[in-house]
């Protein structure tokens, strides 16, 4: 589903990532794991498109389609989604009608009808019980006087209703309780299945007891040091990424 | 138009007006002072940023008959206000529909019946002679509207006053003039909308005072969306009383050249007053917004938010003086101009002017000219949501700042489906949400 070959990229003249390959397949639950600093975020950023950063070298195929020719827009019409570290406010909108805007456009670009409001507010309804929040969030402004808590399970609910092929969550744990923490895991969870993929990019192994990867990379320096499976992250969570830098640096 | 073409109108007005010799001898000076001055030009520092040639050049009448029909304005009466119809700059007295606890009454009733304030009103009043448009406007007077809301009475109907502009075979210029007396410890909330029914050329030079006595509390919102051929020069001055409270929001999106002038006099202590607009301008629209708050004594309270959305080569202008006099120690004043450029021919000119007598007080200003945060788009377009939409997006995000000030939520609506359809014709797209408030 998703090539990355060799992927260099900077931002503002300042290399982050220095040759990144790797493969995800239909089906599989990735964990990118890293220190402060090693890139994982810009990785993730990358794939969904975001300005600031400049790819110098490399590829990226999602679905065999060259990512790099696609805008954003179309990045998450394809079934791309990210789901932000830092959600954006947005005034003078309500999440309901920006997730209904996004996703009649996501549809109609694979030719199915638009959902009118009654249809959509029935799937939203459904999804927010998932990520339990409570209905007055269906017409506030988006993202705007909500809690950190509150931002990150609104990220997970329209990651629910875009209902993407990829999702990638950048440091979606950060900052979270262990109820809020939870609720995000069974909403992720609840994606799962055969034909979609998830990227988890993350600093703590600690989300990864609620979501079990099938596969563990370590990011340094902008490259991936090691990888592995769930039981490498127990691994860095009991000795620290120290021991795997003066392993991989020796 | 020339001078002696402006004396001739005036002469002619002068000769029709029934108003006693004290007034016209005012009028004469106004006139007078005008004559001497002419129009503002750019090289008065006040005017540096607003060319008003196009209306010097203008051939005007003054005086024109109004055929007026009442259905077209029913299309814009709100069942749920207070109704004053002005038309073509006239007050249609007869179909003003107010409140009984409002006292309405014309500067010619006050004449009749030797009410002293008739005369003190142009003593106390500041703008009357204070530059050559407002002269204009006095000397082009035909009548004012008084409207007293007694002691300790609260209004629950907004007064919507309504200035409309109907096709007109002549060119005119309207001279009308408010004057609100809000008595100790009432309240009242009003709307102003300058609205035309057509493309006429017309240029509404209109006069606004209002009186805010102790502990009285006025919400004032203002619309102008006048006809794109028009010109609006607009004088307000609100005079606030001790321990009283404005909350005033302009919002200018018509008109080809438009100058809004609001000046706040702050003559008591603890004071709370809010001076807040929203400007959009486009094709080659200019907005100027020019502001005057003056602190006059301690513990009074200022804010000012003025946003502005610049499309196409459009300009506009924002001018923010606060004063702050020696005596008015403890103030909290705040401005804040954002400009939200959505165009790269479009030019803002934008000036705090900060003058400070006082050493013990809290004054800040700031402002920031930009696009649209790339963030935010990536964001929405990270959803899916098209690149265009997610533009129209952000700019009712930007605008919604100034909506959500106005508290009455029926005047909020009305101002918000206005803004919609002004965006919709400058972003030309039709695929624009309502504006969603936090509050």
């Amino acid at each position: 589903m998703l090539k990355i070959e060799n992927l260099h990229a900077q931002v503002a003249d300042k290399k982050i990532l220095n040759g990144i390959n790797l493969k995800i397949s239909k089906g599989e639950v990735h964990a990118i794991m890293g220190p402060n600093g090693s890139g994982k975020s810009t990785l993730a950023q990358i794939l969904a498109g975001h300005p600031s950063y400049e790819v110098t070298e490399g590829n990226i195929y999602f679905d065999g389609k060259n990512l790099f020719e696609m805008d954003v827009e179309n990045r998450a019409k394809e079934g791309i989604f990210m789901a932000f570290q830092y959600p954006v406010e947005i005034a003078g909108v309500s999440n309901s009608y920006f997730l209904r805007t996004g996703l009649n456009e996501i549809r109609k670009y694979h030719g199915e009808e638009s959902l009118d409001a009654i249809q959509f507010l029935k799937l939203l309804r459904e999804k927010m019980k998932l990520v339990e929040m409570d209905e007055t969030f269906i017409h506030r402004p988006v993202n705007q006087g909500y809690s950190g808590g509150e931002k990150k399970r609104n990220e997970i609910l329209q990651m629910a209703i875009l209902n993407p092929k990829l999702a990638i969550l950048d440091e979606t744990d950060s900052g979270l309780d262990i109820d809020a923490l939870r609720i995000v895991a069974n909403g992720v969870n609840s994606l799962r299945s055969n034909d979609k993929a998830i990227l988890l990019v993350t600093h703590y192994q600690r989300l990864l007891n609620y979501i079990i990867p099938d596969f563990v990379h370590v990011l340094m320096n902008g490259v991936i040091v090691k990888s592995g499976g769930k039981d490498l992250a127990l691994e860095l969570e009991k000795f620290g990424y120290d021991k795997i830098k003066d392993e991989v640096f020796a | 138009m020339n001078l002696e073409n402006y004396k001739l109108l005036f002469e002619t007005s002068q000769k029709k007006s029934n108003f006693p010799n004290w007034l016209k001898e005012k009028q004469n000076f106004a006139f007078e002072v005008f004559s001497k001055n002419g129009f503002p030009k750019i090289t008065d520092e006040e005017w540096r940023y607003t060319n008003i040639t196009p209306i010097e050049k203008t051939e005007f009448s003054f005086y024109n008959e109004t055929i007026l029909f009442e259905n077209i304005l029913n299309n814009y009466k709100n069942s749920n206000w207070d109704f004053i119809p002005i038309v073509n700059g006239l007050i249609q007295k007869d179909l003003i529909r107010i409140s009984s606890e409002v006292i309405i009454e014309t500067l010619s009733e006050k004449i009749a019946k030797n009410d002293a304030f008739a005369k003190s009103y142009f003593e106390k009043s500041q703008l009357s002679f204070k530059d050559s448009i407002s002269n204009l406007n006095t000397a082009f007077l035909n009548e004012i509207l008084f409207i007293k809301i007694p002691k300790n009475t609260s209004i629950e109907k907004p007064i919507h006053i309504l200035n409309l502009q109907t096709e007109n075979k002549s060119i005119n210029v309207n001279s009308s003039r408010i004057v609100f007396l809000v008595e100790e410890n009432s309240s009242v909330t009003l709307i102003e909308e300058f609205v035309s029914d057509s493309k006429n050329i017309y240029w509404n030079n209109s006069m606004m005072e209002i009186f805010i006595s102790k502990e009285a509390k006025v919400e004032h919102v203002k619309l102008q969306n006048e006809s794109e051929n028009s010109f609006h020069t607009s004088n307000t001055a609100f005079y606030q009383d001790e321990l009283s409270y404005l909350n005033s929001i302009a919002f200018s999106i018509g008109g080809k050249i438009s100058r809004i002038e609001s000046k706040v006099f702050l003559n008591g202590t603890k004071i709370n007053s809010n001076l807040n607009g929203l400007y959009i301008s486009a094709k080659n629209q200019l907005i100027d917004n020019h502001t005057f708050i003056e602190h006059k004594k301690e513990n009074c309270e200022s804010h000012e938010l003025f946003k502005g959305i610049l499309f196409d080569k459009s300009r506009s202008v924002f001018n923010g003086k606060i004063y702050v006099h020696s005596e008015a120690q403890k103030t909290d004043s705040k401005q804040s101009n954002k400009n939200l450029m959505l165009s790269d021919e479009a030019t803002i000119d934008t000036k705090p002017q900060l003058e400070i007598f006082a050493d013990d007080v809290k004054c800040t200003h700031g402002g920031t000219v930009g696009g649209l945060d790339k963030l935010s788009l990536f964001y929405l377009e990270s959803r899916g949501v098209s690149a265009d939409v997610a533009k129209g997006i952000l700019t009712i995000g930007f605008a919604s700042e100034v909506t959500e000030l106005i508290v009455d939520k029926n005047i909020r609506k009305h101002i918000d489906a206005v803004l919609i359809n002004r965006f919709r014709e400058c972003i030309g797209n039709s695929q624009l949400p309502e504006i969603i408030h936090s509050n």
